[in-house]
């Protein structure tokens, strides 16, 4: 903490570059941060507390090298109840047990695909009323140009020992109703996506929020449109957006979450993402934990040197600064690599096309150096109001070498980014790689702990 | 259907030379259109228009192209169009990406099934925070996450000479 006497020339750089010295205020300390978890972590009692395994039994099914194979490395996967709305407790025989869901701090909302939930729970769902008439859909479009399309419900949800969520969730389904107003990349079922659906835990209470309520089409991002027919089928949706109040679109579960009766608790201010350190040449699966709250309970309260990062809140970015370089930076379970889109930046990485060029698309990169297999990297990153600066060494290596290799599919230590190089702006996405070895408390905008208010990324 | 027939006679017109895929795609607007389609995406989009710009990267560097900005679902779209009239790349960034297929006109079936095939080939799917995707004729970057995504279209033969592909942004 508050390494103000470290006479290292890259700090020096960086309190230049970011234009305030440590002796002049409290501005801009540098904590080096390494890897507080080892390999093996403490068991995690809790209400509160939801297994997390990565590539473990979790999820879906295990990943292979085989070419068929859709599980990617470093899919971290939790199980949730979920029951018709109104439910009151996540043992009664309508609700349904969904494993394999995809844990995504870079989205927001629980999404399942519809052929995964049995006959009973889908027909005790209940619609959401459109304002001029029908129910809605939503059309949510990904980072990688996929989208997941289907109507919202409402349902309750139970996450852990929890008391259950009344809220909105989608049902995934790329044959309901006008389908094509959602585009043409859209994920059609687990075979195809890996998973049962997607447990958006990001860093905000709605998907799409204000924005969505606007009736302006110029500002309204046009995510839900109205459909004339029931939860298990549409015959027509109108292709014109429509408005929703933010209470009514699809929730951040967490966010909603009452008061817990066995202990008093509230756990609805954030998550927390434990799990162990993997060595260089990765494992098959790890096991951790999803913890929900931030500093609510022992199991939730971070060590004393755990610092909070705020993103700007017009992007939800921090900054990560690689090779001098500064980067819009997020942190994203749901990416399996690190993911350096620096342009000319990432200087001692390059496209692993360059030795296989099967892989040229595929965005992988390897060390320049490819004999040595592993590159050390200096990333210091920091929040938006530029507080305080932590300074992470990775260590990257060559994912021709490691993905499958031993049966291994969990790595700290793999990158893509030339698939993005040249894009608008340079971003460093830190993806689940980044959580391996280290607690990541998720505060949640508009909600408050001991680390500050939200939104905020702490480590 | 006025400036179907102004755009292919316009074509034929000044650069006779120029291959029929060319004159083609100026029918249909759209990446590689003319002109005027830059109003027909306006119009698909329900766009606001902005000013057009034009950007150097220095006060003495005349660019071989324009940028006309839009506004539409929350997404800020940019369409370049190369002094010879085509649009050569469009770029865009927002809280989502923008209507990707619907700006590409008649390259929209070779997107979508580029865009299937990298699917199929890399398998790595959710797990990646961006993609790119290279067909017979364009190649569409994405990128970003939830609330902050952006992208770019462009033909790598439309590019007037000069351009970098970075320059579309």
């Amino acid at each position: 903490m508050g390494a103000c006497g470290v006479n290292d020339l890259l700090v020096l750089i960086m309190v230049m570059i970011l234009g305030c010295a440590c002796a002049k205020s409290n501005q801009n300390a540098v904590v080096s941060s390494g890897l507080p978890n080892g390999t093996t972590l403490p068991t995690m009692i809790g209400d509160n507390v939801l297994r997390l395994t990565v590539d473990g039994d979790q999820c879906l099914s295990s990943p292979s090298t085989a070419a068929s194979s859709v599980v990617p490395p470093n899919a971290p996967c939790v199980s949730v109840t979920v029951c018709p709305p109104g439910t009151s407790s996540s043992s009664a025989s309508q609700c349904q047990v969904i494993p394999g869901l995809l844990v995504d701090t870079g989205s927001v909302g629980l999404r399942v695909f519809k052929s995964v939930m049995n006959h009973s729970l889908l027909s005790q769902l209940v619609s959401v009323a459109a304002p001029a008439g029908g129910i809605v859909a939503e059309c949510v479009g990904y980072a990688d140009g996929s989208a997941d399309w289907g109507p919202i419900a409402e349902a309750t949800v139970f996450l852990g020992g929890e008391p259950g969520v009344n809220t909105q969730i989608q049902l995934i389904d790329s044959t309901y109703g006008t389908a094509s107003v959602c585009g043409g990349n859209l994920d059609q079922d687990p075979s195809h996506l890996g998973y049962n659906g997607i447990l958006g835990v990001g860093l905000f209470p709605q998907d799409c929020g204000t924005a969505c309520e606007s009736t302006n089409s110029t500002l309204n991002p046009g995510m839900y449109f109205s459909c004339s027919g029931t939860l298990s089928t549409a015959t027509n949706c109108n292709t014109t957006p429509i408005s929703l109040a933010a209470s009514h679109q699809v929730q951040n579960v967490i966010a909603h979450l009452p008061v817990d009766p066995n202990t008093g608790t509230q756990d609805n201010n954030g998550v927390v993402l434990m799990l162990p350190s993997v060595s260089a040449s990765g494992a098959p699966e790890v096991d951790g934990y999803l913890i929900l709250g931030v500093a609510t309970r022992s199991n939730n309260t971070p060590a004393s040197n755990v610092v909070a990062y705020p993103p700007d809140p017009s992007t939800g970015n921090i900054t990560a600064m690689l090779n001098g370089v500064v980067n819009e930076a997020f942190i994203d379970s749901g990416s399996s690599f690190y993911n350096f889109a620096a342009g000319s930046s990432t200087g001692n990485l390059a496209d692993c096309g360059n030795y296989n060029s099967a892989y040229l698309r595929a965005g992988y990169y390897c060390p320049l150096n490819n004999a040595n297999a592993v590159q050390s990297i200096s990333l210091p990153i920091s929040g938006y109001n530029g507080s305080q600066t932590s300074l992470i060494s990775l260590l990257m290596g060559n994912p021709l070498d490691l993905i499958g290799v031993n049966g291994n599919f969990v790595f700290a230590d793999i990158a893509t980014g030339s698939s993005l190089s040249g894009m608008a702006s340079n971003t460093v996405d830190l993806g689940l790689p980044f959580y391996l070895g280290r607690n990541v408390y998720h505060g949640y905008a508009f909600k408050s702990s001991s680390l500050g208010y939200g939104p905020y990324w702490a480590f | 259907m006025d400036y179907i027939l102004k755009n292919t006679f316009f074509f034929a017109l000044t650069f006779s030379g120029l291959s029929l895929l060319v004159q083609v795609n100026a029918a249909h607007a759209y990446l590689g259109g003319g002109v005027d389609s830059i109003e027909v995406d306006r119009k698909t989009l329900r766009a606001e228009k902005s000013p057009t710009q034009v950007r150097a990267r220095s006060q003495a560097d005349a660019l071989p192209y324009t940028v006309t900005e839009m506004v539409a679902a929350g997404v800020q779209v940019r369409e370049y169009l190369s002094k010879t009239g085509v649009v050569f790349g469009i770029a865009w960034s927002g809280s989502h990406h923008a209507n990707v297929s619907a700006l590409l006109g008649e390259y929209r079936s070779e997107y979508e099934k580029a865009f299937a095939s990298n699917v199929a080939q890399f398998g790595l799917h959710r797990g990646f925070r961006g993609r790119t995707v290279r067909s017979e004729n364009i190649q569409i970057d994405l990128g970003g996450h939830f609330r902050n995504m952006s992208g770019r279209a462009y033909s790598p033969a439309l590019l007037p000479a000069g351009v970098n592909v970075n320059d579309i942004k």
